[in-house]
């Protein structure tokens, strides 16, 4: 007989391991010493390798679920680290990037057993893993060189064991976020949702932040709010908690330009949504958790691409900022539904 | 005028030309794999619509 993994412990332990493979990422391309125009290059293929492919390899791990895509992934990662040649090693990278993505986001699905709670908490580790890379390469010195390492070898530990207590056949059942739509108007609101918030995110006003500190608590934010919108799905509903927690984040984001304390408040409210978008596609196609979450990427990627070329500012950024959030808004009002509606 | 392209600036611009073009495949690929697997969702959930219904006859 199978153990079980518990949807929350399950959900913590992917939380980390993409905490660990942000940290080797972020702290491996911040210390790569591209100059100005070579990091602006290797950003956007970074993006461009590490999120779009996760809709293939996500496709691939529902269709052939006993792939081991996890410790492949940290494998690659660490081999990325130890490579003396940098082409090959950011490719690497990305790779690793995209496997363990989608084996992070395949297992915590098929394990929440219908909760979101896991799927929010799991994107969280993230944020806090990107911010911790680059710190990391600023200040980190010969640390630089084996935290990452150590990081990943502990999410390799906790991997391995993990994907052969799991059943391999489970399927994503048990979500009940999804509105009674067509499954092709769903994906493409989902999707749309998704670029919306990708770009505002680039939006965001945040004079305040000055300092390495402030920037700390900034990504800090955004992965409590990852985790929570989640958990609050759960309790509240998917719809009443991403409608609400969207045009809730709009007052504090306008107005905390200058206060970081509002500013954090709204930050956190507006990444509530990561969680719920995965969670009403994963309603609609329950035995494809990896093209749900391959969809978000993409959607990620495509919210972030014009961010490249053109960064809004001025009254631009707050106009941007509350259309766009709107939107989002109104497109989960029409996509998402709360459990009780069931009934 | 491309003829006239000064030999030192070619590679970036074909560089950054390949890179441009390869993003706008990759996404190309991707919005297809979306269709595609949104498709194969619909095929296999009428399929399986198709076979209820059928035993629900055969049952009758």
């Amino acid at each position: 007989m199978k153990h079980r993994i518990g949807a929350g412990g399950c959900g913590a332990i992917y939380a980390y391991v993409h905490f660990a493979m942000e940290v080797a990422c972020f702290s491996w391309l911040r210390s790569a010493g591209f100059d100005a125009a070579e990091a602006w290059t290797f950003s956007l293929a970074y993006d461009a390798l590490a999120f779009l492919p996760q809709i293939a390899f996500g496709m691939l791990a529902d269709r052939f679920p006993k792939l081991r895509f996890g410790p492949a992934g940290l494998l690659l990662l660490l081999a990325a680290l130890l490579s003396p040649w940098r082409i090959p090693a950011f490719l690497a990278l990305t790779v690793g990037n995209c496997l363990t993505h989608v084996a992070g986001a395949e297992a915590t699905l098929r394990g929440a057993r219908g909760k979101m709670g896991p799927a929010g908490i799991f994107v969280g580790g993230g944020s806090i893993g990107v911010i911790t890379g680059q710190l990391l390469a600023a200040h980190g010195g010969t640390l630089l060189r084996w935290l990452p390492i150590a990081l990943l070898l502990l999410a390799l530990a906790a991997v391995t064991p993990l994907q052969s207590l799991r059943d391999p056949l489970e399927t994503a059942e048990g979500f009940h976020a999804a509105a009674p739509r067509g499954d092709g108007t769903l994906i493409l609101l989902t999707l749309l949702t998704v670029i919306f918030r990708a770009y505002v995110a680039y939006a965001i006003p945040t004079a305040w932040n000055k300092t390495e500190w402030q920037s700390l608590l900034l990504f800090v934010g955004m992965g409590l709010g990852k985790a929570l919108g989640g958990i609050l799905a759960d309790r509240l509903g998917a719809r009443r908690t991403a409608v609400g927690s969207l045009l809730l984040s709009l007052p504090f984001l306008a107005l905390g330009n200058e206060r970081m304390i509002l500013s954090l408040i709204g930050v956190a409210l507006f990444s509530m949504t990561m969680a719920i978008s995965l969670g009403v596609l994963v309603t609609a196609f329950p035995e494809r958790p990896g093209y749900c979450f391959g969809v978000t990427t993409v959607g990620l990627f495509l919210g972030t691409l014009p961010a490249f070329f053109y960064r809004p500012t001025g009254a631009a950024q707050t106009v941007i900022l509350i259309a766009l959030t709107l939107a989002a808004a109104l497109l989960f009002a029409f996509t998402a539904k709360n459990r009780e509606e069931d009934k | 005028m491309i003829f006239a392209l000064d030999v030192a600036v070619a590679p970036m611009v074909i560089g950054s030309l390949a890179i441009f073009l390869g993003i706008a495949a990759a996404i190309a690929l991707a919005v297809v794999l979306i269709v595609v697997g949104c498709k194969r969702h619909k095929k296999k959930k009428t399929a399986a619509q198709e076979a209820v219904k059928n035993k629900e006859a055969d049952s009758l």
